[in-house]
C-alpha cells in the first residue's frame, strides 16, 4: 500500500511545529518543556540548600520562602519534570518507532494532551505571582494545614496547584490514552508484545499505572478545593486557627494520606519503570549482549506494577495506623524488594562478559545501577516499621528517595537523551562534555546525598528551616551540611554542561548517520534521520527477531536488528 | 470485541503489516482506547466511592433520604432526571442498531441521535435546577459532609455528560453529512452513554441508601 499519499504531512510552520500532531514533534515539546521547569526546580533545590549550608547569610530566603521552595521543587520534580519527560517525552518518541508504527493511534488528543500540560506549567509558575506567592505546605500538601492560614500561599498558592494538577491529569490520561492504546493496538507484524523492547515495556506498564494512579490525586485535589473554596469538610476537622474556630468540622486528614499515598507510591513506579525499561536496553545495547534474562524482566516489571498499589501506607507508619495495617503493608513493601533485586541482578548479568563500550550512555546506566541499589537498600531499612519510626522524617528519609527516584531516574535520563539525542538530530552529543558531566554529576550526587543517611541517623530532622539551639545535633553536622550545600551547587552547574551540549552538538555535533551505536530496535533503521513524518517512507518495517540479537554466533556483524530477515550467517556488511 | 478478544488479539499477524490502517482497525483501536478511558473513569468514581464510605463513618454524617426534612426525601426530580438519562440512552442504542443495517434509513438514525441529545441536555439541566431546589431549601454544599459528596458526586457526574455531549456533536455533525464514518461514532457515544446511566444508577443507589447500608459495606472492607 501506498502510504505516502494518505500522510497528509504539514506543510506551514505552525502546523509542522507548534500545533503538530506528530508524535515526534510533541515529544520534543514535552521534553523542552520538561527540561526548562525542571530547571526552575533545580534552582530551588539551589535556594534551599544555601540557606540549609550556611544559614543566615542570605536574607532572602525567610521561612515561608524556604517552604515555598521545598514545595515547589519536589512537585515540580516529581509530576512536571520525570512523569512528563518519561510519559510525554520518551513515550511519545520512542513508542510508535519501536514498535514500527507511522505515529500514536489518536493524534489529536496527543496533541491536545502537550497544550494541557503546557497550561499546567504555566498554571503552576503563575503561583509564583500571586499574592501570597506559591504554596508551602510540602509536595504533599496535607492537610488541615495546607489550606489554613500560616502556611505560606494558603490563599492563592494552594489553588493554583490543586488546578495546575487537576489540569495536569487530564493531560496525562489523554497521553495515557494513546500510550496504551498505541501498544496494544498499533504494533507492526511480528512485534509481539514478547518481542518489543524493554522501554516499551516499562513505559507502558508506567502509562497503565499513571492512568490507575492518577484519579487518587485527581480526587484528593478535587476534594480539598472543595474543602478551601465552598467551606466543605471532607478532609478539615474542627479546627482553631489563631484563635477563631473555623466553620470545618468532623473530616478526615487520615483520608486525604490514604488518597494521596494511593497515588504518591504508584508515581514513584511511574517514574522508576521507564527508567528501568531504558537501562535495559542502554546496558544491552552497549555490552553488545542480549539483555539477561528478558522474559523474567517483562514479568518482573508487570509484577512490580501491581505491587506497587498495594504499599501505599508505608509512607504513613506514623499517622497512628492499626499495628496490623502497618504489618501488612511492610510485608508487601518487602516483597517489592524481589522483582527489583531481580532486575539488578539481570543487568549486572547482562555486564558480565559483555564487550563493554564505555560510551556515555552506558557511563549513566551503569551509574544508575550503583545508585538505584543503594537507594534500594535503604528502602529495605525503612519499609520495616520499628525502624521507619526512629528515622521518619530524618534526613534518611531524604537521602533515600533522593537517591532512589530523584538520582536514579534522572541519570537515565541523560543517559537516555545521550543515547536517542542522534536519532532526534542526526547528530552526536559532544562525548568530553557528556564525560565531564557524567563524572561530575555522578561523584557529585553521591557526595550530597550519602552524607544525609548519617545526618538522618544522628536524627537531624528534615523540613526545618534552620538547626540552632538544639543540644542533640552536633556542629560536625553543620560542617557537613556546608559540604552537601557546596556539592549541591556544584552539581547544579554541572547541569549548565549538559544544557550547553545539548544546544552545541545540535549546531555542531558529528554527524551521527542512521545507527551510531550499532542497535537493533526499529527506531535505529528508518530510513531518514532524524524520522520524517510518517516515520518509515512507503513500507512499514515487519519485525522477525526480539530486540537483543548482539553478538550472535555465525554473523559477521554483531548486532542483527529487529527487522532483519535472514536466518543464517549471510550479513556481510 | 470482548475484553478478553482485545487483549489476545494479534494484531502483528494481519497481511497488510500495518496494524492500524483499515477503517475496520481503525474502529476497533478507537473502541479500546474508549474501553481504557472508562477504565480510568471507573478507577475515579471508586475512588470517590471509597472516600465516600470512609468519610461516611465519622459521627457528623448525617443521611439525605431518611426522613421528609432530609434533601433527597423528595426523589421525584431525580427520578425524572433519570428517566431524561435512560431515555437518551434508548435513543442512543436505537440510532446505533439503526446505523448498523445495510439499508438503513438516514432520517430514522439521524432523528433518534437528535433525540439521544435533546434528552442528555434535559438531564443536565434537570440536575441543575435540583440543584437550586436544594439551595433554596437551604441545602448548601458545606451543610454537612453527605450532601457535600452529593453536589461532588452529581456535578462530577454532569461534567463527564457534558464532556460526552461535545463528542455527540461530532457524531451528529457526521451523521448529518451521511459521512461513512458515522456508523463508528455512534457506536462510541453509545457505548459511553450507557456507560453513564450505569454510573448514575450507581451513584444514586448510594446516594439515597440507609447509613446502615454504609456502615456494612464500610465494615466489609475493613475501614470500620
Amino acid at each position: 500500500m501506498d502510504h505516502e499519499h494518505d500522510m497528509h504531512e504539514p506543510q506551514s510552520f505552525w502546523t509542522k511545529y507548534v500545533w503538530s500532531q506528530d508524535h515526534k514533534v510533541i515529544a520534543i515539546q514535552y521534553s523542552v518543556i520538561a527540561i526548562f521547569v525542571g530547571f526552575i526546580a533545580l534552582i530551588l533545590s539551589g535556594l534551599m540548600r544555601l540557606q540549609l549550608g550556611f544559614p543566615g547569610s542570605f536574607d532572602f530566603i525567610d521561612p515561608s520562602a524556604y517552604y515555598q521552595f521545598v514545595t515547589m521543587h519536589g512537585m515540580i520534580m516529581v509530576i512536571y519534570l520525570l512523569t512528563a519527560l518519561f510519559l510525554g517525552g520518551f513515550g511519545n518518541y520512542l513508542i510508535p518507532l519501536m514498535v514500527g508504527a507511522r505515529d500514536m493511534v489518536f493524534p489529536f488528543v496527543n496533541m491536545l494532551s502537550v497544550w494541557f500540560y503546557l497550561l499546567a506549567v504555566i498554571v503552576l509558575l503563575a503561583s509564583f505571582f500571586v499574592p501570597g506567592g506559591p504554596t508551602g505546605a510540602g509536595w504533599t500538601l496535607y492537610p488541615p494545614q495546607a489550606i489554613l492560614a500560616g502556611t505560606p500561599g494558603s490563599d492563592w498558592g494552594i489553588i493554583l496547584m490543586l488546578v495546575s494538577l487537576a489540569i495536569f491529569i487530564v493531560a496525562a490520561t489523554m497521553g495515557g490514552l494513546n500510550y496504551v492504546t498505541t501498544v496494544l493496538q498499533a504494533r507492526t507484524r511480528g512485534m509481539t508484545l514478547m518481542r518489543m523492547p524493554l522501554t516499551v515495556w516499562g513505559i507502558f506498564m508506567a502509562t497503565i499505572l499513571a492512568l490507575l494512579a492518577f484519579p487518587a490525586l485527581f480526587v484528593s485535589a478535587v476534594m480539598m478545593l472543595f474543602d478551601k473554596l465552598l467551606g466543605t469538610s471532607f478532609f478539615m476537622p474542627a479546627i482553631l486557627s489563631m484563635g477563631q474556630q473555623l466553620d470545618h468540622e468532623g473530616g478526615s486528614p487520615i483520608l486525604f494520606q490514604h488518597l494521596f499515598w494511593f497515588f504518591g507510591h504508584p508515581e514513584v513506579y511511574i517514574v522508576a519503570l521507564p527508567a528501568f525499561g531504558i537501562v535495559s536496553d542502554l546496558i544491552s545495547t552497549h555490552a553488545r549482549k542480549n539483555i539477561f534474562g528478558y522474559r523474567m524482566m517483562v514479568w518482573a516489571i508487570v509484577i512490580i506494577g501491581v505491587l506497587s498499589f498495594v504499599v501505599w501506607a508505608h509512607h504513613m507508619y506514623v499517622s497512628g495506623m492499626n499495628p496490623y495495617f502497618g504489618y501488612f503493608f511492610a510485608t508487601t513493601t518487602l516483597i517489592i524488594a524481589v522483582p527489583t533485586a531481580i532486575k539488578v541482578y539481570n543487568w549486572v548479568l547482562t555486564l558480565w562478559q559483555g564487550n563493554i563500550r564505555l560510551n556515555v550512555p552506558m557511563l549513566f546506566a551503569i551509574g544508575f545501577v550503583s545508585t538505584f541499589t543503594i537507594g534500594g537498600l535503604t528502602g529495605l531499612f525503612l519499609g520495616n516499621v520499628v525502624i521507619d519510626l526512629p528515622l521518619s522524617d530524618t534526613y534518611f528519609v531524604v537521602a533515600h528517595f533522593h537517591m532512589v527516584m530523584g538520582v536514579s531516574p534522572i541519570l537515565v535520563v541523560f543517559g537516555a537523551i545521550y543515547h536517542w539525542y542522534p536519532k532526534m538530530t542526526g547528530r552526536m552529543m559532544h562525548d568530553g562534555m557528556g564525560k565531564v558531566h557524567f563524572w561530575g554529576t555522578f561523584l557529585g550526587t553521591y557526595a550530597i546525598y550519602f552524607p544525609m543517611h548519617y545526618l538522618g541517623i544522628l536524627g537531624v530532622p528534615r523540613r526545618y528551616f534552620a538547626y540552632e539551639n538544639y543540644d542533640f545535633i552536633p556542629d560536625s553536622a553543620k560542617d557537613l551540611n556546608a559540604m552537601i550545600s557546596v556539592m549541591a551547587i556544584f552539581v547544579a552547574l554541572m547541569q549548565l554542561v549538559f544544557l550547553y551540549n545539548l544546544v552545541w552538538s545540535y549546531f555542531k555535533g558529528k554527524e551521527s548517520g542512521d545507527n551510531p551505536w550499532q542497535a537493533t530496535s526499529l527506531e535505529w533503521q528508518t530510513e531518514h534521520t532524524p524520522p520524517r513524518h510518517g516515520n518509515w517512507g512507503k513500507e512499514i518495517p515487519v519485525c522477525h527477531r526480539w530486540a537483543y540479537d548482539y553478538s550472535v554466533p555465525g554473523f559477521e556483524q554483531d548486532f542483527l536488528p529487529q527487522n532483519f530477515e535472514g536466518k543464517k550467517a549471510e550479513v556481510s556488511s | 470485541m470482548s475484553m478478553h478478544g482485545s487483549l489476545t488479539d494479534k494484531p502483528w499477524e494481519q497481511i497488510s503489516g500495518a496494524a492500524a490502517d483499515s477503517i475496520e482497525d481503525k474502529v476497533k483501536t478507537r473502541r479500546i482506547g474508549l474501553r481504557v478511558l472508562l477504565a480510568v473513569i471507573c478507577m475515579l468514581f471508586f475512588l470517590f466511592l471509597v472516600a465516600f464510605l470512609m468519610r461516611s463513618q465519622y459521627p457528623d454524617w448525617r443521611p439525605l433520604a431518611e426522613e421528609p426534612s432530609h434533601p433527597l426525601y423528595n426523589k421525584q426530580i431525580l427520578w425524572l432526571n433519570t428517566a431524561y438519562l435512560i431515555l437518551a440512552s434508548v435513543f442512543m442504542q436505537w440510532s446505533r442498531v439503526v446505523a448498523r443495517k445495510s439499508n438503513m434509513s438516514a432520517v430514522v438514525m439521524q432523528g433518534t441521535l437528535a433525540l439521544a441529545g435533546v434528552f442528555s441536555v434535559a438531564f443536565v439541566t434537570g440536575q441543575l435546577m435540583f440543584w437550586q431546589t436544594l439551595q433554596s431549601r437551604g441545602f448548601t454544599v458545606d451543610l454537612n459532609p453527605a450532601i457535600s459528596f452529593f453536589y461532588l458526586f452529581t456535578g462530577l457526574h454532569a461534567a463527564h455528560v457534558i464532556i460526552g455531549l461535545l463528542a455527540w456533536l461530532t457524531a451528529f455533525f457526521v451523521a448529518f453529512k451521511r459521512h461513512p464514518k458515522m456508523q463508528h461514532y455512534i457506536e462510541l457515544c453509545a457505548i459511553y452513554w450507557h456507560f453513564l446511566l450505569g454510573l448514575w444508577a450507581g451513584l444514586f443507589i448510594l446516594l439515597v441508601s440507609k447509613p446502615e447500608t454504609y456502615d456494612a459495606i464500610a465494615a466489609f472492607c475493613g475501614l470500620r
